[in-house]
Order: structure tokens, then C-alpha cells, then sequence
């Protein structure tokens, strides 16, 4: 699925796609169910979820708009590549 | 003007032309060798001899080689010889031309062939074994049992591992199902199967994750939804006594070139601790796993080809996490291979951390089990070798992923420049260095210095009704000198024909006697000591010398 990664913080122990599209002013809907809600690092309340791309820019909008700084906003999400293929002549 | 190193041949000279001579004898450079102006001879090099393949029969050596004309059909016979020196350049030619000189020629270096991407393996997995101690480490139960590792990858292949030799434990109910279509365990051959057969090598008896994020896009995001549950994993609770080990090999990263946010950006990744798989790793670890990343395959001079001939600053992301070990690679010999990322690390300066072995002919999926993607989790099966007999506990900080990573940083092999450098790490991990913690070298072994003093001695006796009060100060004995500790079912044998002796008039051999007998008596617990059918003492400790 396309969309933007965010890094937010949410108050709460588990919370919930809901809570956190709230927090963004975004509908559940427009969140990915199956990425979630991870808790990256749960003592400092960080979590991250997956914003579907139709809902980026105004995702993007809120999260600046927090203004919190930090961990928090928008990140990059590139691929990751093996190690070992492209010197066994595998690939590339 | 310059002067560069040079190999002179000479003619070979009659006194030491005979093959006899020249391979029986050390030929001085300074004493017996002509001399040319302008050459500076290096005192420290015997002159080599250039032996050449002559007929016998056609040369007439027969005589002077000693040999029957039907038995040896080609014998060598040193027809020049060469020293080395420094000339000056523009010297070197007219030395050619002197009498009695063949030839002049470069005295180049040469280096060791570095292994590249697409050369054969050099060695096998059972070299890597060798190095790795792999047996004195089974021999003591260092060998993954009871440890779950997590391998990352691209899928793992167990009938294919089975087929191969190999036979981890899997946890399937443990692995990750990142969607419909993907069995873990039986995914196709490929890397994460490599990887797999790699950790075996030290770990034969872990117990397998497979964690096929490379499987359903290999996407960063991908990695976080695998590491969240490994974090899920290790937050869930155990059965009492069930080890709380979790190793996670990680084969991957992101190449140079691959898009993301420019370095400073806040949603750059390469560089930024904040980004959310950074900070998920710190959590992971934080929670008790030993998290394995590949330094990568940009290093200087053969970088891989989809490095796109970026070779600096290559430890990139999470490779170089402060909370990992990051892993460089060198082939059997120990030498760096030649496309093994160096460091600075991008999150961390101080990586790689260390290295371990690759390029070899292993698990059959690929020509060589190569790159750092191979050196990993020849790693990580240390990592879970040493786990099997020293769990995570929470709590306990000796045994925290910290603490692991700091004692295989402190037990590394050394390589390359004198301690840290940026292309081995803290060097090459040693799994011998590992083993000697729990199978201790020979200490002096007292029994055969002081025969007497070791068992397994039975001994039944009462010495004054079992005395640790030691008859009070009367000691039933001097055991005469050269009396040995009685054998067993023998009773001490005391020398009444005295009143006895005072304890503290015992020599020390008498005392070291005594004491002996008194460690075996409470040993015992009771005069009588139990035997077994062969005459062994049942329930008395050894004094452990034998």
C-alpha cells in the first residue's frame, strides 16, 4: 500500500487505529489495518502507523501542525536489499 | 636520482655450480658472491638458486651427477642464481650488461588476491567450523539449544536445510505469517535458506524464526511490521524455565542510491536515530535480543555492483545501530574481503563491530555462501551457541545483549591495524576463545606431583570417632615417612609406638596428609563409606585431579 509512514506519540498503553487517526484528525479507514499501530518505543509513548496516500497530505498537515518535534512526523520508508545475491551472481 | 628494488641473476660460478653444492650448502651473499658497483646487496637474502632441467644423457652429466644413465632421465642443475639489491635507476641497464649477469628485473610487491563479488569460495563451512571450535563448543553444550534465532531474510527452506545435514529446531507458531501465501519454513530457496545454514554451523541445535519480510515487498515499513512481532514475542510470557534468548540475523540493508530523505532531513532514515525502525531496534534490544546486522557489501576496492561505486560512508541505517552487532567479513585466511563495507557507520562511528567468516563453499544455494550476508550469521550461530549456556535474564545485566556484545568484541581476534579500525572491527570472532571459558586448560596437576594425595581413595576408618576436633591436638599418627594414604579398604595405619604427635609439630607433608584423609572422611559423611561394584567411592567428592 502507498502512503506515508508517521512516528507519533499517543497517550495510552495499546492504542487503538482509531485513537490514532484521531489524533490526526483522519477517519480509520484512512490508516493501513494491517501495518497497525506499532509501538516502536512504548516508554516515550512513540507509535507508528501507516497512512494511506489518498490521506497523506492532510496527514502530513496535522503532524506538523503538532508541532511537537522529536520522534514524531513523517519518515522515509525505502526498500531494503539483501547482502548476499548480487556476489553470488544472483543479481544486479 | 632513484633507486628501486631489483633482482640480479648471475651465471652460476664453477665452485658453486654443481646442483651438490648449491642445494647443500647457504650461500653467503657477502663472501661468495662477485660483486658489481652500483648494486646494493640485501645482506639479508640467500642467494636463490635457478635450477634448469638438463638431460642427462645429452649433456654428459652423468659423471658429475653420479646418477645411472637409465634411471633419471632429467636432473636440475643450478644454472644461475639470484640475489636481490637496490640500484639506481638509470644504472639498472648497464648492470644487465655486465659479465656474468643474466638478467635484471623489478623486485615488485605483491598483496594477497582479495576475494571479490564473483570469485569461487575459498574454503568450506567445515574450515569455518574449524576456526569456529565448533566441536570443543558442542562438546559442552554450546551448540544454540534452547535459543530461538530469528532470521530475517528473505524465507528459509527446512526440507532443504534437512537435506543438506542441517537440522535447527523450528518454531513455526513463532515465526512471522506476514500474509496469505507465505508458509514460514517453506519458502523458497534463496538467500534467507543460506543465511539459515549459516547460523547451523555453530548453532546446530537452535530453534529457528523464520521472518520473511524480504518475501512480502522488503520495504523498511515491512522490516517494522517484522520487528514489532519479534518485540510482541519477546513481551510474551514464558513457561517456567524456558530460556528468554532470542538471536535476530539480519542479512540486508539499504544500498547507496536507494531513495530516501537527504541526510538532515527529519525523515531521513540513513542517518536519523528518531526514524521509527532505529527506534524500534533500540527497543527490541532493550527487551533482551542479540540483533545481528550485515556491514554490507560497498567496501573498497570491489564493492558490489548494485553499490552503484559508492564505497564511503556504506554502514548505513540501522547496520550501524549503536544496539547492534554489525558484522564485516573476512574469507577462511582471515583477510578482509575485498567488498566488505567499512566503516565510519552512519548512526555509529565506531563499525563495523567485528568480523566473521564468508565466501565459502557452504550451503550449496549459491556457488559461495558470500557477503557480509554470510558472515552474519556465522555470527549469530556463535552468538547462539554462547546463549545456550548463558540466557538472557532480565535483570541481570552480565547477560544482557550489552554484555555479549561487548565480550565478543574483547575476545575478537585481531586484524588489520593494532585494535579498532574501521575495516575489521575489533577483528575476527573466535568461538575457541568462547570454549576455553567452560573447558578450563590443564592446571598443575597436583596428583602427579604429589601421587599420594589423589584417589579415588575408599577409606574406613574411625580416627578418634571421626574427629574434626582432631583427637585434640593428638594426632593419632606421624604417618612414617614414605607411608602411603592407605588404599582402599585399607584402615590408617597409626604409629603407636609414639604417644603421638602434636598437630602443629606435622610437616607440611604430613599435614597435606591429613587433611586429605579429613577432606575424604566428611566427604563421606559417615565413617563407613558406601562403594560401588568396581571399588569407586559412591558419594564421596572427588578431589577432581584424576
Amino acid at each position: 500500500m502507498d502512503g506515508l509512514m508517521i512516528q507519533l506519540t499517543l497517550p495510552g498503553a495499546e492504542p487503538t487505529l482509531a485513537e490514532a487517526a484521531a489524533a490526526l484528525g483522519l477517519q480509520p479507514g484512512e490508516l493501513d489495518p494491517e501495518f497497525g499501530v506499532i509501538a516502536t518505543d512504548p516508554d516515550q509513548g512513540l507509535y507508528t502507523i501507516r497512512v494511506r496516500a489518498e490521506a497523506g497530505e492532510r496527514a502530513r498537515k496535522a503532524i506538523e501542525a503538532r508541532n511537537i518535534g522529536g520522534a514524531e512526523g513523517v519518515f522515509s520508508d525505502p526498500q531494503m536489499t539483501p547482502f548476499g545475491e548480487a556476489d553470488n551472481g544472483m543479481g544486479n | 636520482m632513484a633507486r628501486i628494488p631489483v633482482i640480479v641473476e648471475f651465471a652460476a660460478e664453477p665452485r658453486i655450480a654443481t646442483a651438490e653444492a648449491m642445494f647443500a650448502m647457504e650461500i653467503s651473499a657477502t663472501e661468495d658472491l662477485p660483486t658489481l658497483a652500483g648494486l646494493d646487496l640485501d645482506p639479508s637474502f640467500a642467494p636463490v638458486a635457478i635450477p634448469k632441467l638438463y638431460d642427462v644423457q645429452a649433456f654428459g652429466l652423468e659423471a658429475t651427477m653420479g646418477v645411472m644413465e637409465a634411471e633419471v632421465g632429467q636432473v636440475p642443475v643450478a644454472d644461475s642464481y639470484i640475489v636481490r639489491g637496490d640500484v639506481e635507476e638509470e644504472e639498472a641497464e648497464a648492470l644487465a650488461s655486465r659479465e656474468g649477469v643474466v638478467g635484471v628485473f623489478a623486485d615488485v610487491s605483491v598483496e594477497p588476491m582479495l576475494i571479490c563479488p564473483f570469485s569461487p569460495p575459498l574454503g568450506t563451512d567445515a574450515d569455518v567450523e574449524r576456526l569456529l571450535c565448533t566441536a570443543r563448543l558442542r562438546s559442552v553444550g554450546a551448540d544454540g539449544r534452547s535459543v530461538l534465532v530469528a532470521i530475517v531474510d528473505t524465507g528459509i527452506n527446512m526440507a532443504y536445510l534437512n537435506s543438506r545435514g542441517k537440522n535447527p529446531a523450528f518454531d513455526a507458531a513463532r515465526s512471522w505469517t506476514p500474509g496469505p501465501g507465505i508458509t514460514p519454513g517453506s519458502m523458497p530457496v534463496g538467500h534467507g535458506t543460506m543465511c539459515a545454514y549459516d547460523v547451523c554451523i555453530a548453532a546446530p541445535a537452535c530453534t529457528l524464526l523464520d521472518v520473511p519480510f524480504l518475501a512480502v515487498g522488503g520495504r523498511l515499513s515491512d522490516a517494522i511490521r517484522a520487528y514489532n512481532h519479534l518485540v510482541q514475542l519477546m513481551r510474551a510470557p514464558r513457561r517456567p524455565g524456558e530460556s528468554r534468548s532470542l538471536v535476530v540475523n539480519n542479512s540486508w540493508g539499504m544500498t547507496p542510491g536507494a531513495p530516501d530523505f537527504p541526510i538532515g532531513h527529519p525523515s531521513n532514515y540513513s542517518n536519523n536515530p528518531l526514524h521509527p525502525f532505529n527506534v524500534l531496534v533500540g527497543t527490541l534490544e532493550g527487551l533482551g535480543a542479540d540483533i545481528l546486522f550485515a556491514a554490507g557489501n560497498c567496501g573498497a576496492p570491489c564493492p558490489s555492483g548494485n553499490c552503484g561505486g559508492v564505497t564511503a560512508n556504506t554502514i548505513i541505517g540501522a547496520n550501524g545501530h549503536d544496539k547492534v552487532l554489525c558484522v564485516a567479513g573476512v574469507d577462511v585466511t582471515k583477510q578482509r574481503v575485498g567488498y566488505s563495507s567499512q566503516g565510519p557507520g552512519r548512526l555509529t562511528r565506531n563499525k563495523p563491530d567485528l568480523c566473521g567468516y564468508t565466501h565459502f563453499a557452504g550451503s550449496g544455494v549459491y556457488a559461495a555462501d558470500g557477503g557480509t550476508s554470510a558472515a552474519t550469521p556465522v555470527v549469530a550461530g556463535l552468538v547462539a551457541a554462547w546463549r545456550s549456556r548463558n540466557h538472557f535474564q532480565p535483570g541481570n545485566p552480565s547477560l544482557s545483549p550489552e554484555a555479549l556484545r561487548n565480550m565478543l568484541r574483547a575476545t575478537c581476534q585481531d586484524l588489520g591495524g593494532a585494535g579498532f579500525d574501521f575495516d575489521h572491527g575489533f577483528g575476527v570472532v573466535q568461538g575457541c576463545k568462547l570454549a576455553d571459558q567452560w573447558i578450563r586448560p590443564d592446571g598443575p596437576r597436583l596428583c602427579d606431583l604429589i601421587p599420594d594425595l589423589c584417589g579415588p581413595w575408599r577409606i574406613s576408618y574411625d580416627i578418634c570417632r571421626r574427629y574434626p576436633e582432631i583427637c585434640e591436638l593428638v594426632v593419632p599418627w606421624p604417618i612414617k615417612p614414605g607411608q602411603p594414604i592407605p588404599k582402599p579398604g585399607e584402615d590408617i595405619i597409626f604409629d603407636l609406638g609414639a604417644k603421638g604427635e602434636r598437630l602443629d609439630s606435622l610437616t607440611r607433608e604430613q599435614l597435606g596428609q591429613l587433611l586429605f584423609v579429613l577432606g575424604q572422611v566428611r566427604a563421606c559423611g559417615e565413617a563407613r563409606v558406601s562403594t560401588t561394584p568396581t571399588g569407586e567411592m559412591a558419594g564421596a567428592a572427588k578431589c577432581g585431579c584424576a
